[in-house]
């Protein structure tokens, strides 16, 4: 059987993945090392991303990642302005409640 | 329906967001970055280690990916394959777990360029040749075996498939090897110097006194040592075939909570069990079953028993992000301990 996807990964770890792709998953990642070993990393990552709810970018860090919006990988025009919102206010994306 | 992880209840997953930033929509970007930037950051802080500037350089790393066009020039492929496949696949993670998913890979390719070379595992570097090559398609490039099959063939005209077959299995067979060899030096160190082949009085017992009490001791170096690296040896395949013994399910549950470090909750889900109950109910089995299959073939069985219970208990939330290259009880991924130590050497599951 071929490897999960990124999708199919996730979807599995959230219990859900369609029942027979489950089931073909999970015996997949019985015998496939880099599969479990995503599984693994994922729920690493998910337990210590959970633990830091006391992080907040900073506006500079915000601004930037708004701006890489606008190069554009479409030739959308600008609709919004460039110009970053504050982000004191803005930048504490409420991910987790 | 019970979540591992706090998620906003109050919000629909941001799938209608997602497919207008897809379709180009700046604006749609300035809300997307608003709603999960908090969240790639929290996540670009482990990688990090504490790092601020590096922490937000991956933030924007792992956002500039999400905006990476194909090769047709088409935006947010990685966006579109992600709504593509819930459409035709039906796959309904939510949308941070992918997203974590995704932004993992990213930090690791990101950290990979910026290392240049990297060292091959040592089971890796005994391989021939076609099978490093497979190795770093298929782990360093993250291709699918497809993928990296087209790429080798390419490369090397006269490549045939089975022979690109054997080299696969040459390679999983390798790392399958390190995963157990893991899980075993985790075993000696619980239960160093154990003669094996002697029985066990008990806690008392000549034989569980400790050859080497050190905790700082690294079980690696006294592995060296031939007459251990052979018990060791002897033990780890006992355990391997025990494991294999086990029940397909049960096996899964050992693997992905005790090896893979992943919580009740989480193998509940993964597995499809209603309860986290059943995980727990697996495990016991588990723990029944090696038990008397490594005591019928003379093995301290309670020792080991103590040790299955050890690992079982430490598959419980951990500590920071120091712990995933403990000497613990988890396997550091397929590719780890390559010297690298980083997050350079996580293994990729399909993101490429």
């Amino acid at each position: 059987m071929t490897c999960l996807s990124a999708e199919e990964l996730a979807a599995l770890f959230d219990g859900r993945l369609p029942q027979a792709r489950a089931a073909q998953g999970r015996s997949h990642l019985a015998g496939c090392p880099r599969c479990a070993g995503e599984i693994q990393r994922l729920s690493e990552a998910l337990q210590d991303a959970a633990r830091q709810d006391a992080l907040r970018p900073s506006a500079e860090l915000l601004a930037q990642a708004v701006a890489l919006g606008h190069p554009g990988v479409r030739p959308v025009a600008a609709e919004v302005p460039a110009r970053p919102v504050p982000a004191d206010t803005r930048a504490a994306p409420n991910e987790r409640k | 329906m019970p979540r591992a992880r706090p998620h906003s209840p109050h919000r629909p997953e941001p799938l209608a967001l997602v497919r207008q930033v897809v379709a180009g929509n700046p604006a749609a970007w300035q809300r997307f970055v608003e709603s999960h930037l908090g969240f790639l950051h929290a996540l670009a802080w482990r990688y990090a280690r504490g790092d601020q500037d590096l922490a937000e350089e991956l933030c924007l790393v792992a956002l500039e990916g999400l905006r990476r066009p194909d090769a047709e020039g088409r935006g947010c492929y990685r966006l579109r394959r992600f709504l593509e496949s819930r459409e035709q696949l039906g796959t309904r993670s939510r949308f941070t777990t992918w997203l974590a998913l995704v932004a993992k890979n990213l930090f690791r390719d990101w950290f990979r360029e910026r290392e240049g070379r990297r060292h091959l595992p040592r089971e890796i570097e005994g391989l021939a040749p076609l099978g490093q090559e497979v190795f770093r398609a298929l782990f360093w490039q993250g291709l699918t075996e497809a993928e990296a099959w087209g790429q080798l063939h390419t490369h090397r005209p006269g490549l045939g498939p089975a022979e690109f077959e054997a080299a696969v299995a040459a390679v999983y067979g390798a790392l399958r090897a390190r995963d157990l060899w893991t899980i075993y030096q985790d075993l000696l160190r619980r239960l160093p110097a154990v003669s094996l082949d002697a029985p066990l009085g008990g806690p008392d017992g000549p034989h569980l006194q400790l050859a080497d009490p050190d905790p700082v001791h690294r079980p690696d170096a006294r592995l060296l040592r031939a007459e251990e690296h052979a018990e060791a040896e002897r033990l780890r395949s006992l355990l391997a075939e025990g494991l294999a013994s086990l029940p397909a399910a049960t096996r899964q549950v050992v693997q992905l909570l005790v090896f893979r470090g992943l919580d009740g909750d989480q193998v509940r889900r993964v597995m499809g069990f209603r309860t986290r109950q059943r995980v727990y109910d697996e495990m016991a089995r588990a723990r029944r079953r090696l038990r008397t299959w490594l005591g019928r073939r003379g093995l301290g069985a309670e020792a080991l028993e103590a040790a299955l219970a050890d690992l079982g208990a430490c598959a419980e939330p951990r500590e920071g992000p120091g712990s995933r290259s403990g000497g613990g009880g988890r396997l550091d991924g397929n590719v780890g301990r390559d010297g690298s130590g980083g997050p350079g050497s996580e293994s990729e599951g399909g993101d490429a």
